[in-house]
């Protein structure tokens, strides 16, 4: 607040933004497909390939390990995960037009769409870029196979008002919406039911993506639902604010998408999820706009209704404006890394941690593999002292304290607060540490291990051009099953790919990456050669399928984060219970009886 | 067929392995972390399956938490291995020298093996072989050595510990105690005994031993299993303290057992000799006998998590509540029954067939003795049956040529059968006391004498037999009601009234031949009915009712004859029930099945039946826990001493059950049969 004060003269301008000024610097444009991949995750100019050298780089220089070798990574790949380099497998190029399924045309809300001033877009590529999401099997689809049902029209409102109005039109002439964010999901959210014999509109909120206003005094930001998580991010920043919410996604989803598939970031333990940074929100229903009349931290007026529009996953209504909860940029920033000499004092050392309330911005667990992964991510050093640092470092650890490299794992830490908070936080947390045997891995070990998740997306493509296919999936446990969940998945995984016949060892490893008092967040990937195979993705689902059932076993959730969408739709009843998903049929029957909303996410057709 | 040659690996005994002073194997378990007995003893201590119960111990009983502390430790020390040290070579090295000089040959099968060594990374593994003699154990141990698989912990009962310096020799070689009684006051006790099985099982880097049986079987017939220790072992899985424990049932067939003559003792009555160290020693005498070969198979794995599939298992509902809280479901308590019935028919199936056995199973049908040349053709017909029941009847230390065979059984069983110079095959006792009385005793020879003499003969060869009872056990009970319904083989019997009778035939004898853990009752009847008409179609079935064809009858009377003892043996008690235990009598469990036993040498001296098998205790034990399972029989507590008596409500029944017990024991006809005779026991 005090850059607010300091910076007096701008004030004005800067909480009320006016629209989005025409050279304003957006994540990508209203043609995705020319910034970004039309068949894999992220930046075109962005993805780790094997160059001339036989050598993993990364192109671009979009992100700092950007243009860079990875020397270790190939080895490792081909030596743990089982990757071969002989079996190079392309993808099929853009479909053309006649290879994509054959619009479903209703002239009269086309007539009206038109009349209304919408901008929309038939085009092909258009329509393609938002017939999926960013599951394995979607992507599978586009580089090998052919959706059989994409949206029909792409529609960008520019705000709330259009919302309603498209809406409306569509409700009636019987349009089906499906709305679109960032299209990352991992649900198969935006997916078109095949059963859906309507026009398929996709609503597109790339456009409505202002900030409408800041209100420094309350903490709170009023935003439009289709702004992308680092544009948020940045944007508020000009004004000295943060909303701390950093999902590994944050650089393509969406907000609208955040509040729709109850999402959760990364620094959580600062800053929160997103139900408690929401502090209202406007949802355009079929039967019209469902909000709060005032914008307060907490209210007792019987059942929340935010806490059905959170987590609705488009089969509601669509989220147009949102009221966030808003906080100062830290002053300081730093990331921090323990080695342990096992998964199982790590664990306890996080249950500690998170009992104390002691919880940095971030602070996660990754088992002995993905430690190992993420090492062979960094790249070289470039001066001898550096390297040779590193190899005391690891005779240190390795000779002297006794600790077995193939068990050892680390826990990587990100402190946000003021310099002595920072501090303070630091001290405390690596004092309980050596009480479980964790030895402070520095800095850069703690950057590495978080670049690995936002590149592993990035990973996983490179995985798909050598017939490697790879996915991740994520529970919330209660602290006493966190263990027994990992071990056991990971049992059932490996014996299920040893049932159906995939040819080398699969690459199975778990991170604890979010704690809460009573539990904790678990998150799996998954990878197998896909090689000799007849359908990968139907056996990837099998084996993803037994690993819920163990997960659900050992009390694990659905979901922590990524949400039902079509592909755990199955498991619903039994985590809800029957009745409980009938009122959440009941709702939707209200809300939208003719069924507009029609993705089928959560439930099937009623 | 698996036990052929190519399989079938020889235990050279009397040499040393090489490896056997060798470091310990890495073949363990990747998840385990318990190693030391300190691990454990940490782990326990801090179970919260533990501190609770001592909690609750302390508020029941008032005693400080201290005092119930160093409870909980000494009852840890009583239960716990230590495996380690020199002791498990010395022990098997000294074992092996007394094996090799009474046993022919030991082997194993190495696809059993491998199985087995492949699988014990992945999860737990639980080894529950056959209890048939204290070398079970032994050779297991002996063979996972030779093999380069670390040597079990295994469960033993606690009346090990009285043998002084024994005990820790086997704590050393990685035995652990369990009591033997289940009275409520000890459940401090159980929690820190299940607790310690739980936690070796999950965390610790041995596999485990398990007797299923609870005791090594007197009898030769599989035990009904006990279900505890799976409970808790199967109970790991449904809490997801495991991904999956994989049982590997492990056979192991004897031509002899080495306390043969012990357990016959036991049988018939003399209290069994405590297992104590002088003992033992006392056993020396056996140094100079020959038992035959030995082999131990090790079965296919059973995976639990696979095996539960069928059942309706939603192991979620245990994240529901915390750690200490245990319960368990229906459907989890059904699954490890039948389990457990499971893996002891796995455990049977794979018994291999010993010709002492065979010619136990005829001469018992032939009491009076039979010509050499006979027995050998009714060897091979035996062998034939067994060969359309099981597909696969291999005989250890034997093969196709039955004379061979025969002549074998014949001086293994020296002891009993004697081969008269005109060729007769003859019980010993029979002929001795036909022949000869017994000159050498200084007493005025009892009548009792001469009865147990007869009897220990039958039971030595009974105890043959019932090593494959199981074979014939379902089909026998069919057999015997067909047989009597159709008045031997004259009418034919209507399906509804085959099945009636098979069905309270079957929950009679479910314990005595161990027959399944389930009531399936109708799917019972009909694999019976099918394996009989599978072997040469004895019978023709209508869809009313059946009939037994004239070639059908050898089968029929020969499957009568091997239940028909067992018959008897039930009719016995029944009628000892009724005059011993009827109005305000009672006596104590023990006291009964001695009686009955009384009145069973009352009849064989009557002559009404010369089955003197059923002089073993074992058949009245088992019919006082038939007849108290389906309610005939209550028991109540007299001065802390349980006592049995007929539940009057159901007397009827009991008569009912007394007739037809005595027209399929072919008693009925006979005059003396209805003499109501009491014993006044003596104890």
């Amino acid at each position: 607040m005090d850059s607010m004060n300091q910076d007096g003269n701008d004030r004005d301008n800067k909480i009320y933004p006016p629209r989005r000024k025409a050279d304003a610097k957006r994540a990508f444009p209203r043609r995705r497909q020319d910034a970004l991949k039309w068949n894999g995750w992220g930046y075109k100019d962005s993805a780790f390939r094997i160059n001339q050298n036989d050598c993993v780089e990364y192109t671009g220089d979009r992100y700092s390990i950007s243009g860079y070798e990875f020397p270790g990574l190939r080895k490792w790949m081909v030596d743990r995960c089982g990757l071969s380099l002989d079996d190079k497998t392309f993808s099929q190029d853009v479909p053309k037009d006649d290879d994509l399924p054959r619009i479903i045309l209703n002239h009269d809300f086309m007539d009206e769409l038109r009349a209304a001033c919408m901008i929309f877009s038939m085009d092909s590529q258009d329509r393609l870029f938002r017939a999926h999401g960013h599951t394995l099997a979607e992507l599978y689809q586009l580089r090998h196979g052919q959706f059989k049902r994409i949206p029909d029209v792409v529609v960008w409102p520019e705000n709330h008002n259009d919302v309603e109005k498209i809406v409306q039109l569509a409700a009636k002439y019987n349009v089906c919406i499906i709305p679109f964010g960032g299209g990352t999901t991992v649900s198969g959210a935006v997916l078109c039911p095949e059963n859906e014999n309507r026009m398929i509109l996709s609503l597109d909120t790339s456009e409505m993506d202002r900030i409408l206003w800041i209100d420094p005094e309350n903490f709170l930001a009023h935003v439009e639902c289709g702004i992308i998580g680092q544009d948020l991010e940045r944007q508020l920043a000009e004004y000295g604010f943060c909303t701390g919410h950093e999902p590994d996604s944050m650089e393509f989803s969406s907000l609208g998408g955040w509040v729709a598939t109850r999402s959760s970031g990364m620094k959580k333990n600062k800053y929160g999820n997103i139900e408690d940074m929401l502090v209202r929100v406007r949802m355009v229903t079929a039967k019209g706009t469902m909000e709060k009349s005032c914008q307060v931290p907490r209210m007792s007026t019987g059942p929340d209704i935010h806490h059905f529009i959170l987590g609705s996953e488009g089969t509601l209504g669509v989220i147009t404006e949102v009221t966030l909860k808003i906080c100062p940029l830290p002053k300081c920033k730093k990331f921090g890394s323990v080695i342990f000499p096992k998964f199982e004092d790590g664990v306890e050392f996080l249950k500690e941690i998170a009992a104390k309330r002691m919880a940095p911005a971030s602070i996660r667990l990754m088992d002995n593999d993905q430690f190992q992964f993420g090492r062979n991510l960094r790249p070289p050093k470039n001066s001898i002292f550096a390297t040779l640092a590193d190899k005391i470092k690891t005779l240190y650890v390795v000779n002297f304290k006794g600790f077995d490299p193939n068990s050892l794992c680390l826990v990587t830490i990100v402190f946000e607060a003021s310099e002595e908070e920072v501090a303070l936080q630091q001290k405390n947390i690596y004092s309980i540490a050596s009480k479980y045997g964790g030895l402070n891995a520095g800095e850069e070990s703690g950057q590495a291990g978080y670049m690995l998740t936002f590149s592993i997306a990035y990973l996983r493509d490179i995985g798909f051009d050598y017939s490697y296919i790879a996915e991740s999936f994520e529970t919330t446990l209660p602290w006493d099953k966190v263990l027994d969940a990992c071990r056991n998945v990971k049992h059932v995984l490996h014996q299920k790919c040893k049932e159906y016949g995939v040819q080398s060892e699969p690459f199975a490893t778990t991170r604890v990456t979010q704690v809460y008092d009573t539990g904790a967040c678990v998150y799996f990937y998954f990878g197998f050669r896909s090689v000799g195979l007849e359908d990968p993705v139907k056996i990837y689902e099998s084996i993803e399928h037994s690993a819920r059932n163990e997960i659900l076993a050992c009390g694990g959730s659905l979901s922590h984060h990524h949400g039902v969408g079509k592909i755990r739709k199955h498991w619903l009843p039994q985590t809800v219970s029957t009745v409980g998903l009938q009122a959440v049929r009941a709702i939707k029957k209200e809300l939208d009886p003719d069924n507009i909303f029609g993705c089928q996410n959560l439930f099937s057709k009623l | 067929m698996e036990t052929n040659t190519s399989d079938r690996q020889v235990i050279r005994l009397g040499t040393v392995p090489f490896n056997w002073l060798g470091t310990k194997s890495n073949l363990r378990y990747k998840y385990a972390n318990a190693f030391s007995a300190q691990d454990i003893r940490n782990r326990l201590l801090s179970s919260s399956k533990i501190l609770t119960a001592m909690e609750k111990t302390a508020q029941e009983t008032g005693q400080p938490l201290s005092e119930i502390r160093t409870q909980v430790d000494s009852y840890i020390s009583e239960i716990e291995h230590k495996q380690g040290g020199l002791s498990i070579p010395v022990m098997l090295m000294f074992v092996t020298k007394i094996l090799s000089r009474i046993v022919e040959e030991i082997s194993y099968n190495k696809s059993g093996i491998s199985e087995l060594k492949a699988a014990m990374k992945d999860s737990p593994v639980i080894l529950a072989p056959v209890h048939r003699s204290y070398a079970d154990f032994i050779l297991v141990s002996y063979v996972m050595r030779a093999c380069g698989i670390p040597i079990p912990a295994i469960v033993a009962g606690l009346d090990f510990l009285r043998m002084a310096g024994i005990s820790m020799l086997l704590r050393r070689c990685g035995a652990f105690f369990m009591r033997r009684s289940f009275l409520k006051a000890d459940q401090l006790y159980w929690t820190v005994f299940n607790e310690y099985l739980s936690i070796i099982l999950c965390y610790g880097d041995l596999p485990i031993e398990i007797f299923l049986e609870g005791t090594r079987s007197r009898t030769e017939k599989a035990l009904s299993p006990k279900i505890g220790l799976l409970k808790e072992v199967a109970r790991s899985f449904f809490e997801c303290k495991v991904p999956d424990v994989k049982i590997c049932p492990i056979s192991i067939t004897y031509e002899r057992v080495v306390e043969e003559s012990l357990m016959i003792r036991e049988l018939l009555g003399a209290a069994k000799p405590p297992e104590s160290t002088s003992g033992l020693l006392k056993a020396r005498t056996i140094l100079t006998e020959n038992f035959g070969n030995i082999h131990i198979h090790f079965g296919h794995l059973i995976s639990i998590r696979d095996y539960c599939q069928q059942f309706d298992i939603d192991r979620s509902i245990h994240a529901l509540r915390p750690r200490y809280f245990m319960s368990d479901t229906i459907a989890e308590k059904q699954c490890v029954k039948q389990l457990s019935y499971y893996l002891i028919d796995r455990q049977r199936e794979k018994l291999l067939l010993t010709s002492p056995s065979l010619l136990s199973t005829i001469i018992l049908q032939h009491k009076n003795g039979i010509q050499f040349d006979d027995a050998v053709m009714e060897m091979h017909w035996l062998r034939t049956e067994i060969n359309k029941i099981k597909g696969d009847s291999a005989l250890l230390a034997g093969g196709k040529d039955d004379s061979f065979n025969t002549k074998r059984a014949l001086s293994l069983l020296h002891d009993v059968l004697q081969l008269t110079p005109d060729g007769l095959i003859v019980i010993k006792s029979h002929y001795n006391n036909c022949n000869e009385r017994l000159e050498n005793s200084g007493r005025p020879l009892l009548i009792y004498d001469t009865v147990f003499a007869a009897a220990a003969d039958h039971i030595t060869l009974a105890r043959h037999r019932n090593k494959i009872i199981h074979l014939f056990a379902l089909q026998g009970l069919l057999a015997i009601v067909l047989w009597s319904e159709s008045k031997a083989g004259e009418l034919s019997v209507n399906l509804d009234v085959a099945l009636e009778n098979f069905r309270w035939l079957r929950t009679l004898f479910n314990d005595e031949f161990v027959i399944s853990g389930d009531n399936k009752h109708e799917e019972a009847f009909y694999s019976a009915l099918r394996l009989l008409q599978e072997s040469n179609a004895t019978l023709n079935v209508s869809s009313s009712s059946i009939r037994i064809t004239p070639e059908g009858h050898r089968l029929i009377e020969f499957l009568s004859e091997i239940v028909r003892p067992f018959i008897v043996g039930y009719w016995i008690f029944c009628q000892y029930a009724l005059t011993n235990l009827d109005g305000h009598l009672e006596f104590s469990f023990k006291a009964s099945c001695q009686g009955a036993q009384q009145l069973a040498i009352e009849y064989i001296n009557g002559g009404l039946f010369n089955y003197f098998e059923v002089l073993s205790l074992s058949l009245y034990n088992n019919a006082v826990k038939a007849l108290y399972d389906c309610g005939v029989i209550k028991k109540s507590l007299r001065n802390n001493k349980e006592l049995i008596s007929i539940n009057k409500m159901k007397r009827r029944y009991l008569v009912s059950l007394f007739d037809k017990l005595a027209e399929y024991g072919n008693l009925k006809l006979h005059e003396k049969s209805k003499l109501s005779v009491r014993i006044y026991s003596k104890y």
